[in-house]
């Protein structure tokens, strides 16, 4: 019953990459990419990461996905980008290339596994506990505060639309002027 | 512990099946005649008119940028919360040391104006802050100014109809 | 299923990351890439925790799911902006600095 749950998130999380590397349009891979995360939110719960389940999908696909489909709906559809050669390529070889390093690496490592597994518990306050340990994560908890308040601030002035001109350096103007783009905005 | 996780297979199994199989039922039920009419997409009973990709306002990104950031936070909060009780005085502290440090972020956001959704149209009220006068349709810095692109040597010389031209777009 | 299932599973979306970083050419793409790295990173994290015990490796898996936001919201936020300045979104087409 575990092994099939297994074959079936684990195939989700795969196929899902494999769509996300291949989509033609980018739309399509975001849409992938939401299975690959459902996928690996699934190997959580079965590895007994209850919590991470959780916060993968309340992060991942409620959060990133969504700014990513943003992104995606903020800049404009590139139809003749996907080089099939190059994407079969590139994904092949290097899959082919992790999974004999996986292999040749479990042949040789032997982890520290336990032998007998206890059934999973719920981890949430635990880790919770653990954020709080003085001499645990204590000091990362509260740096997190930190990340995220300089990455708020940052991603929001960086996103801000100016009032002022982007290119305020005339020789960067002539670069730009050179290619075309320039001048294409200015005739708008 | 696996056990509990039947109740959400088993939402996720009917929610799966409530969806696809009333299409996979209807998609066998109706009848198929399509027209180009009908293929098209559903503007309203109007013709179809230009791309279907259009450039939203930049104040969608950072609605979702904020949202995110506060999400990550909901994240982090959930097991604090459980454990904050047992834990004591400590836990309450850094909890509200946590909040309090974001809550600086929101409001910077707040006081910069990227939570007005309407401040195209105020932009006379909040003086002294970043706000805009361009139409909110337009997420590109609008036009660079004559005077750089000929400095650069590439401008287009100025007639009075093109200056006219210039400022009604931006 | 054992730790080597989960690993290797890690394996191939760790593979199909780099791929869809280095084959595709748009920035978005280069981001998902991204988070599908960050995603069987944190992958074999949890699995050994699983597997060898304690609770650590889910905490890391926490801050780097962390991470992984604040990371995709700033470098969105350059992206619309570099195509704001470019207006292109391959990664080749900003190389002032060469110049």
């Amino acid at each position: 019953m575990e092994l099939l749950f297994f074959l079936l998130f684990a195939g989700l999380a795969i196929a899902g990459a494999v769509a996300t590397v291949w989509m033609r349009y980018v739309v399509h891979s975001a849409f992938a990419l939401m299975g690959t995360f459902l996928g690996v939110a699934g190997l959580y719960v079965l590895l007994g990461a209850d919590f991470l389940a959780i916060t993968q999908i309340l992060i991942y696909v409620g959060g990133i996905l969504v700014l990513i489909l943003f992104g995606i709906m903020l800049t404009p559809p590139d139809r003749t980008e996907r080089n099939a050669k190059r994407v079969i390529g590139f994904s092949a070889s290097l899959v082919a290339i992790a999974l004999f390093l996986a292999v040749q690496i479990g042949s040789v490592v032997r982890w520290a596994e336990k032998s007998n597994l206890e059934a999973p518990k719920a981890t949430a306050a635990p880790i919770g506990r653990e954020l709080l340990r003085p001499d645990g994560y204590l000091i990362p908890f509260e740096l997190v505060s930190v990340v995220l308040l300089v990455a708020l601030i940052g991603s929001v002035f960086i996103a801000r639309r100016r009032k002022a001109v982007r290119v305020d350096d005339s020789s960067t103007a002539a670069i730009l002027a050179e290619r075309g783009t320039l001048q294409q905005k200015a005739g708008a | 512990m696996y056990f509990d996780y039947f109740n959400v297979f088993v939402f996720l199994t009917t929610g799966l099946l409530f969806v696809f199989a009333n299409m996979i039922v209807g998609g066998l039920v109706r009848p198929q005649k399509p027209t180009p009419e009908k293929l098209s997409p559903y503007e309203c009973g109007e013709d179809v008119i230009g791309d279907s990709w259009i450039r939203f306002d930049i104040r969608f990104y950072t609605t979702a940028l904020i949202y995110l950031i506060f999400a990550v936070e909901i994240a982090f909060l959930f097991p604090w919360a459980l454990v904050v009780r047992e834990i004591g005085m400590l836990a309450l502290v850094e909890g509200f040391t946590f909040v309090a440090i974001l809550l600086l972020g929101l409001v910077y956001v707040w006081v910069k104006g990227d939570l007005d959704w309407v401040k195209t149209y105020n932009a006379s009220v909040k003086g002294g802050t970043e706000v805009e006068d361009r139409p909110a349709a337009d997420i590109h810095g609008g036009p660079l100014p004559v005077e750089l692109l000929q400095a650069a040597g590439v401008g287009p010389t100025i007639t009075e109809q093109q200056t006219k031209g210039e400022k009604g777009h931006s | 299923m054992g730790l080597a299932g989960y690993l290797i599973v890690a394996a191939i979306l760790f593979a199909l990351g780099i791929a869809c970083t280095v084959a595709r050419k748009n920035v978005i793409y280069v981001l998902m890439g991204i988070e599908l790295i960050l995603n069987a990173a944190n992958l074999n994290l949890v699995a050994f925790s699983r597997f060898v015990g304690g609770l650590d490796g889910q905490i890391f898996a926490i801050f780097s799911i962390i991470l992984a936001a604040a990371e995709a919201a700033v470098a969105l936020a350059i992206v619309l902006n570099v195509f704001g300045l470019f207006d292109s979104i391959r990664p080749d087409d900003p190389d002032l600095m060469k110049e």
